[in-house]
């Protein structure tokens, strides 16, 4: 564009204006321009020239359009035809272009005035530069629309955390009353889950309160709580549960403060609340089984005693009369009577030693088990004492290493050393002396060969050991059952029950007991009590 | 009475235990001469004591297993007299109860015997029991 061009230089005066009109135009920084009835622009002023650089001859008329954006031409062409027509106001955003090529929006308006010398319409019209705002919002928009993506990755991002956790989360707000108090709670949200487990459907629930939706809440508890953690602002935690296909569900629910009412998370207990009720009831059962175990306890007790009572009473006067009669009137009798006599004799006194050593094994399952420390060396004399009698007969030696002083039923462990130590001496071989030795050491649980030892306890090992008859060690474990012998009558006495009432003194005091045995050679009987802890 | 008769008091409910005892008494070796008083059961003991206040036996003999008024109801009610006190009373049973054996001697028996299984065991029992009488 000539820069040498000076407004003065155009020509072109409004129609019946007059100067002042031009000296106003030119001062403007808007473009002010003029036009005819019919749409003739026939007057442009200074910022127009400024602007686009162009001579009037070039823009007059329609030559104005050639500053126009194409993308606005259309639009400008017809909304002026229809203001020409109409006398309408004209209004219109279009982008102008710049001397140096570059194009700015700019908003066009233009009023017709009525002239007052011809009655002819004037138009006049100003176009002011407004490419700072459009920029500026156009910004703007751009801003929006990233915002808007990013909140809208940001809600999918929630949503799917919402809906993918296997708890059920809803938000509640609060209703009042007149009077302020909360009432009732609108249910504004919940996630996909709550679905999932009970069938309701969000769009069926959301916006509907807690008295339609979950009546029960208002009798177990529930909505109470609620109430007190919108008002104090205090965490809660409850259980509930709730009936979908037929089936109880449980649930566990934790209440927080959000703004005017609650977020509750919901977890489903279902399981672990099954498997708690089972595991009462099981410990009912327990707890009743024991009751009626200690009932049976308590009836064998009397049972065996008067079952034991009542049989040895007519023993004893078998017994006694018997032997009378063969003390008093043995010459009366043929050798075949006397030899009858004594077989009755003799089968009443085994029946009485079966009946006094069953009463032994009864009292001894019935637990007399007031553990008291007591020397074992002690316990093992008092044993000795009593099989003095048999001991001295069979001119038997006893030779004992030092026993320890352990927790323990006291007659018991002098019932079982006095068991052993009598069949140690009662199985002895025909023209051997006994001798029997018994030794204490200790040794770790899983030496011991036995499944009822415990690998990572230390035992007391007490060995009781013969030079008798021994026995084949393929009995080794049957001896200690009741009733069971391996020899008859005859040949040795005996009830079978000794060995019996040994195995359950030991399994009193959490001990085994294993017995070796090498036929015509001898027999070891080992005793294992557990070793106490010393501390408490 | 005749000097240096002892006169002891049995209380059993069992015939046959009666006659047991008459005859262990009878192998015991005299002097002195026994006398021996018999009542069925505790009842019976009592009447007889509080019928005859003379009556002042050497020693009393209570079976523990009576029906009605058992051994142990027999010798509380036995302590109850006053002038039966220094006397001293035996419990007989067949069976010795370790928890019965501590009641008793509590109750203030002197001792518990277990009945033996034959008249002989029985008359050396009583021979040795009447010595420390004496």
């Amino acid at each position: 564009m000539p820069s040498n061009i000076k407004s003065t230089d155009f020509e072109g005066e409004p129609e019946g204006s007059g100067i002042k009109f031009n000296n106003l135009a030119d001062v403007l920084p808007q473009k002010v321009w003029t036009a005819k009835a019919d749409g003739f622009v026939d007057y442009f002023n200074k910022s127009w020239y400024e602007y686009t650089k162009l001579p009037f001859e070039e823009l007059k008329g329609e030559g104005w359009i050639k500053v126009i954006h194409s993308a606005e031409i259309g639009k400008i062409l017809i909304d002026w035809k229809k203001s020409l027509e109409s006398g309408n106001d004209f209004q219109i955003e279009h982008r102008l272009l710049k001397h140096d090529g570059s194009y700015r929006w700019h908003l066009t308006k233009a009023i017709c005035q009525k002239d007052e010398i011809d009655s002819f319409c004037r138009w006049i019209g100003t176009s002011s530069d407004i490419q700072e705002q459009k920029s500026f919002s156009e910004e703007l928009e751009k801003e929006v629309l990233a915002r808007t993506a990013e909140l809208n990755d940001s809600q999918s991002f929630l949503d799917s955390i919402l809906n993918t956790t296997k708890n059920i989360i809803s938000c509640y707000e609060a209703v009042y009353d007149n009077d302020g108090q909360i009432i009732d709670f609108k249910i504004i949200y919940n996630n996909i889950q709550l679905t999932k487990v009970t069938g309701l459907q969000t769009p069926d629930i959301i916006g509907k309160t807690l008295r339609e939706i979950y009546p029960m809440l208002f009798t177990n508890g529930v909505f109470e709580r609620l109430v007190k953690c919108v008002i104090t602002g205090e965490p809660d935690n409850y259980e509930t549960s709730y009936v979908y296909n037929n089936e109880e569900i449980w649930f566990s629910g934790s209440i927080v403060k959000l703004n005017n009412g609650v977020t509750i998370t919901s977890k489903n207990i279902t399981e672990e609340k099954k498997s708690k009720i089972l595991l009462d009831e099981m410990n009912q059962k327990l707890v009743q089984q024991n009751e009626i175990l200690e009932r049976t306890n308590t009836e064998l007790a009397s049972f065996s005693y008067i079952a034991s009572h009542d049989l040895q009473e007519p023993l004893r006067k078998i017994l006694s009369f018997t032997t009378r009669i063969l003390a008093k009137d043995r010459e009366s009798f043929s050798d075949q009577t006397k030899d009858y006599f004594s077989r009755i004799t003799s089968a009443a006194s085994r029946m009485q030693n079966l009946i006094d050593d069953l009463l032994n094994y009864s009292r001894i399952s019935i637990t007399d088990t007031e553990l008291k420390v007591t020397d074992l060396n002690h316990i093992l004399q008092q044993a000795k004492d009593y099989l003095s009698d048999i001991i001295e007969e069979t001119n038997a030696t006893i030779e004992a290493q030092s026993l320890p002083a352990l927790p323990v039923v006291p007659f018991q462990i002098q019932q079982l050393f006095q068991n052993l130590i009598g069949n140690a001496v009662k199985y002895s071989k025909k023209e051997v002396t006994p001798a029997i030795n018994v030794t204490c050491e200790t040794i770790d649980g899983k030496e011991i060969d036995s499944i009822e030892a415990k690998p990572k306890w230390k035992y007391y090992q007490i060995s009781i050991i013969d030079n008798g008859i021994g026995f084949e060690q393929e009995h080794a474990n049957k001896i200690f059952e009741l009733f069971q012998r391996l020899h008859g009558k005859s040949e040795y006495n005996g009830t079978g029950i000794g060995l019996a009432i040994c195995k359950k003194i030991v399994q009193n005091h959490n001990g085994i007991i294993t017995a070796k045995g090498q036929l015509n050679i001898g027999s070891v009987f080992n005793i294992y009590f557990p070793v106490e802890k010393l501390t408490d | 009475m005749v000097v240096n008769e002892l006169t002891c008091f049995l209380i059993d409910d069992d015939v046959d235990d009666q006659e047991i005892f008459h005859l262990a008494i009878e192998e015991v070796p005299k002097p002195p001469p026994i006398k021996c008083i018999v009542a069925k059961d505790g009842r019976e003991a009592i009447k007889k004591f509080n019928n005859d206040k003379s009556l002042i036996p050497d020693c009393v003999f209570v079976d523990m297993n009576m029906p009605g008024m058992n051994g142990k109801e027999t010798l509380s009610e036995i302590k109850k007299i006053e002038r039966l006190n220094s006397v001293p009373v035996f419990m007989l049973s067949t069976n010795a109860n370790p928890n019965d054996v501590r009641e008793t001697i509590k109750m203030g028996a002197v001792d518990f015997l277990k009945k033996p299984t034959s008249i002989d065991s029985l008359s050396n029992m009583l021979a040795q029991i009447f010595k420390e009488l004496r």
